[in-house]
């Protein structure tokens, strides 16, 4: 007997369809980052919530442990002073002239480049708002995470640098492991010798590694610009270790461009995991496998 | 009113985990990070039934942190869902020990939208979090994770009998409290359990 609200399975009923759309966006998508609050619709609600924390006598807050900063060149600041250690919420900021290291207790550090403004918002996670890190973390896979304009970086066990220009746009390279880069409605895997750009309002782009044939690179720029023409030009581009890039394309593209992307990676990798149907019907689960049985040939 | 379904019954597949934890126990942060993937929206369920939905995504570091630090002291490796959740839950309570005094929480903001999905969303989560644990846990792993029933048995540690009680038997409140019309399927499905268990 079906029932839906157990599995899914069956003629929906309406009133839990209802409520599972209603409730959706709550949903845990990793560290993907939250849509930016509407401010001024908010106000009046703010200076009653400022107004009523000013009359409590005392605000508690979790115990987190500082994070450590060491001078490596310069004089890096925190909230505008020179400091040994970077608190909840606060910023870290180096000028032209300053390099600082950032010791994570038990995670990891990141070394933290000239003309850098880098906050504190948890305990585990960082804002980066302009500048570059460079991480090396030691931590499990998806504890540590960098917050960008235009996405997440979440640390799946690697060293990578991630860099933020003014404007928003956020290039990633990754040196060992893996770094996810997040952001609602898509999420993009770079590998070690890969790299990626996220642009505001686009998202992740699609990982392209970077010693890839320049005909490839540009093509995958030019579909992440929306030129779904430039599909064949990538995949006549790419060599076996590119599959990386033409996975990332088959959720992008439609048709007969997801076709020819489907079949160039069955001619380029390994057996797949599943019928090439399913992969073309490029639904989450079945990438997420045909990446685990392609990524072996990704190093 | 029946008491909801709880952890008393352990699932069959809860072993499946095992040398995940084992290698997550001997330094392997790769398998730690197998954990979190399969672990995440069950972690992230049990702290939005008790916190603002805007920490539950950053607690649910915290909460893994938090089982890395101890997993030493896990003693029995198939019993992971459950242990996790445990951390979740004191996690929560401890987040808002710490947040008493503070004001101005809610994702209930949106109760201002009134008539619009957002407030018809807060209402909704509002009710299941008033609900008792059990059933507002699954719930909110079926209807906001969008888990399957066997995927939270096997999470949980719970029978898929159990899981299936605490869904029906928690929509059947949820419709109460909510004005929903009643659904004949939470009643044949709570009877069936029943006889069951």
């Amino acid at each position: 007997m079906s029932d839906y609200l157990y599995d899914g399975k069956g003629p929906p009923d309406p009133e839990v369809a209802r409520l599972e759309e209603l409730l959706a966006p709550m949903r845990y998508r990793g560290a993907a980052p939250r849509p930016r609050a509407r401010r001024w619709p908010f106000y009046a609600a703010a200076a009653a919530t400022a107004a009523m924390a000013a009359a409590a006598p005392i605000v508690l807050r979790p115990r987190v442990e500082p994070w450590a900063v060491e001078d490596v060149a310069g004089t890096p600041t925190c909230g505008g002073a020179p400091c040994r250690a970077l608190p909840l919420e606060q910023w870290l900021e180096t000028d032209g002239a300053s390099r600082a290291r950032l010791t994570v207790a038990k995670l990891g550090r990141m070394d933290v480049e000239p003309g850098t403004r880098v906050r504190r918002k948890a305990a585990h996670r960082l804002e980066l708002a302009v500048g570059a890190i460079s991480a090396r973390v030691s931590a499990p896979p998806r504890l540590l995470v960098v917050d960008t304009p235009t996405a997440a970086a979440v640390d799946l066990g690697c060293a990578y640098r991630l860099m933020v220009a003014e404007g928003g746009a956020t290039h990633l390279e990754v040196t060992w492991g893996w770094v996810s880069l997040e952001a609602p409605g898509r999420s993009v895997y770079v590998p070690a010798g890969a790299e990626a750009w996220t642009t505001p309002g686009a998202g992740p782009g699609t990982p392209v590694f970077l010693d890839a044939p320049a005909a490839l690179r540009e093509a995958v720029a030019r579909v992440d610009a929306g030129d779904a023409a430039a599909v064949a030009a990538a995949v006549a581009a790419a060599r076996a270790r590119d599959t990386l890039s033409l996975l990332h394309l088959v959720p992008r593209v439609a048709g007969d461009a997801r076709v020819a992307v489907v079949d160039r990676i069955l001619a380029l990798g390994p057996p797949p995991p599943l019928p090439r149907e399913r992969l073309l019907a490029a639904d989450a689960a079945a990438l997420d496998r045909w990446r685990e049985t392609l990524a072996p040939s990704w190093y | 009113m029946a008491e909801p379904a709880g952890m008393r019954h352990q699932h069959d597949d809860r072993g499946a985990d095992a040398p995940l934890v084992a290698a997550a126990r001997r330094g392997d942060r790769f398998a730690f990070g197998a954990l979190h993937a399969r672990y995440g929206k069950m972690v992230h369920a049990i702290l939005l039934g008790r916190v603002p939905a805007r920490d539950a995504a950053d607690l649910v570091q915290d909460v893994f942190l938090r089982a890395l630090e101890r997993i030493a002291s896990l003693r029995d490796d198939a019993a992971f869902g459950g242990w996790l959740a445990q951390i979740a839950r004191h996690r929560a309570a401890d987040h808002l020990r710490a947040r008493r005094g503070e004001s101005g929480l809610p994702e209930d903001l949106a109760a201002r939208d009134a008539g619009t999905g957002r407030a018809e969303a807060a209402q909704a989560l509002a009710a299941i979090r008033a609900l008792p644990d059990a059933y507002c846990e699954t719930l909110l792993m079926r209807l906001v994770e969008g888990m399957t029933g066997d995927e939270i048995a096997a999470r949980t540690g719970l029978t898929p009998g159990s899981v299936r009680v605490n869904l029906h038997r928690g929509m059947r409140l949820l419709r109460e409290r909510l004005g929903l019309p009643a659904s004949l399927a939470d009643e044949a499905k709570d009877e069936v359990e029943e006889v069951d268990e």
